[in-house]
């Protein structure tokens, strides 16, 4: 995994509102201890597995670092992420957590595909820290990955939910070999039980 | 000789990765297999990432690896992988390999970093004590499929690790209940210094942070986490507390 650490400074948030909410949350997910935290990785696809909740769950867990140097937020999209095309759009709905960004998807399924953005929108604009968008995919796609979510990041300013967001999220790419496990999306990760490399298990 | 030079120039990584699964152990016995035919050509030295995966007869049945699928001849050769640094093994059933854990998975101590276990089977000091064999090892992976509490036995609490491995990469954990490994391995090994950490349904969450609160820089959480899911009940019922 290539790691990106910001030099900036974090933003300010204003998460403190969800701290006073979410103890219950932060019983188990407080960082305020963790002062050598440079990176919070999570992946695109638990977001939208989460329904909803991902940017109320992120926030709390985010409104606890205390790390004195800037952090980063990875959001780390896999091949499912991209590979919905690929797929019969009957059974679309059957991997309904494969959230794809292409503007054919956009096409097929205008209202999927606003839901899916507003979700970002929100995750994305609620956030004081400075964003990072990978594609971590097989090389054969690495390339059209990478334009999906520089698309993505175009329509969301259109939308007008990035227009705000202090810094421009932060592209990047894991080249890698082919996986062949594609698992579990119902819990928004792979369970990877399928791929070769012990690394990668 | 172009075809020669490259050749060389590819079989290494060509060789990188090897999977072998319980239908390459079993075919051992008539010499079969992609494992096999690697040790009969030399190549096992180039293997620098091992799985042994459990996908055909033996995972139909549910039992795991065990000494007695293993024969003599696949001990031999799996020695053959002498600059092996990542392994991954499914459904290990470590106390079955006790007390001679050593002699069969000893070889890899030199040279391993990256150890993976899928839903690994044993007491909690059994389990430390296959990874204490590795002294060299950065990474760890514990991946259970479901979450569940196994019973420990009490006469494993005299077995101590053979050495203390630097874990000072990543460590992955997924439906992990098991606190008790946790805390031994704090115990024994002096502590917790993992760099990097992602962890998903973790029983032991706030433990792990705070054991590694000097030194972890990467966190994956997923917002699906266990934890997640009560979060998502509570906001449905609009009781946040």
């Amino acid at each position: 995994m290539v790691r990106y650490f910001s030099k900036r400074e974090k933003g300010v948030n204003s998460s403190d509102k969800f701290v006073a909410n979410n103890r219950a949350l932060l019983r188990d997910f407080d960082l305020s201890q963790n002062k050598s935290l440079r990176t919070l990785e999570i992946t695109g696809g638990s977001i939208y597995a989460a329904e909803g909740t991902a940017p109320d769950f992120l926030m709390t867990v985010l409104s606890s670092v205390a790390s004195p140097a800037p952090v980063d937020v990875v959001i780390i999209y896999e091949d499912f992420d991209f590979d919905a095309l690929s797929l019969d759009y009957s059974s679309y709905y059957e991997l309904s957590v494969c959230f794809c960004y292409s503007s054919e998807m956009r096409k097929r399924d205008p209202v999927l595909y606003q839901q899916n953005l507003d979700v970002s929108l929100e995750v994305y604009s609620t956030w004081g820290f400075h964003l990072v968008l990978c594609a971590d995919v097989c090389e054969s796609i690495a390339e059209d990955a990478i334009q999906e979510l520089e698309d993505f990041v175009e329509a969301g300013k259109m939308e007008g939910g990035l227009s705000h967001f202090p810094y421009k999220p932060l592209i990047i790419s894991e080249r890698r070999l082919l996986r062949t496990g594609r698992h579990d999306y119902r819990h928004g990760w792979s369970s990877k039980s399928d791929i070769a490399p012990a690394s990668a298990l | 000789m172009t075809c020669y030079s490259w050749y060389i120039a590819a079989v290494p990584h060509l060789h990188h990765s090897l999977t072998i699964d319980d239908n390459d152990i079993l075919f051992d016995a008539t010499g079969y297999g992609s494992f096999q035919e690697s040790y009969r050509l030399g190549l096992l030295p180039l293997v620098k990432r091992l799985r042994i995966r459990q996908r055909g007869y033996l995972s139909e049945i549910g039992t795991g690896l065990t000494p007695g699928r293993l024969c003599r001849r696949t001990f031999h050769r799996l020695s053959a992988l002498t600059n092996l640094r990542e392994l991954g093994i499914d459904d290990l059933e470590v106390s079955r390999f006790m007390p001679r854990i050593r002699r069969c998975f000893g070889c890899f101590s030199p040279t391993l970093r990256f150890l993976t276990l899928r839903d690994p089977r044993g007491s909690c000091r059994q389990i430390l004590y296959f990874i204490g064999l590795f002294p060299n090892l950065q990474d760890l992976k514990l991946h259970y499929i479901r979450l569940t509490d196994e019973q420990e036995s009490t006469v494993d609490a005299t077995l101590v690790p053979l050495s203390i491995p630097p874990l000072r990469g990543w460590l992955t954990l997924t439906c992990f209940t098991r606190v008790n490994l946790i805390e031994d391995i704090i115990a024994l090994f002096g502590g917790l210094r993992f760099r990097h950490m992602d962890l998903f349904r973790v029983k032991c969450m706030r433990l792990l942070l705070d054991a590694c609160a000097e030194t972890l820089e990467t966190l994956r959480l997923y917002p699906t986490d266990s934890y997640g899911e009560i979060f998502l009940k509570k906001r449905e019922g609009g009781e946040l507390k």
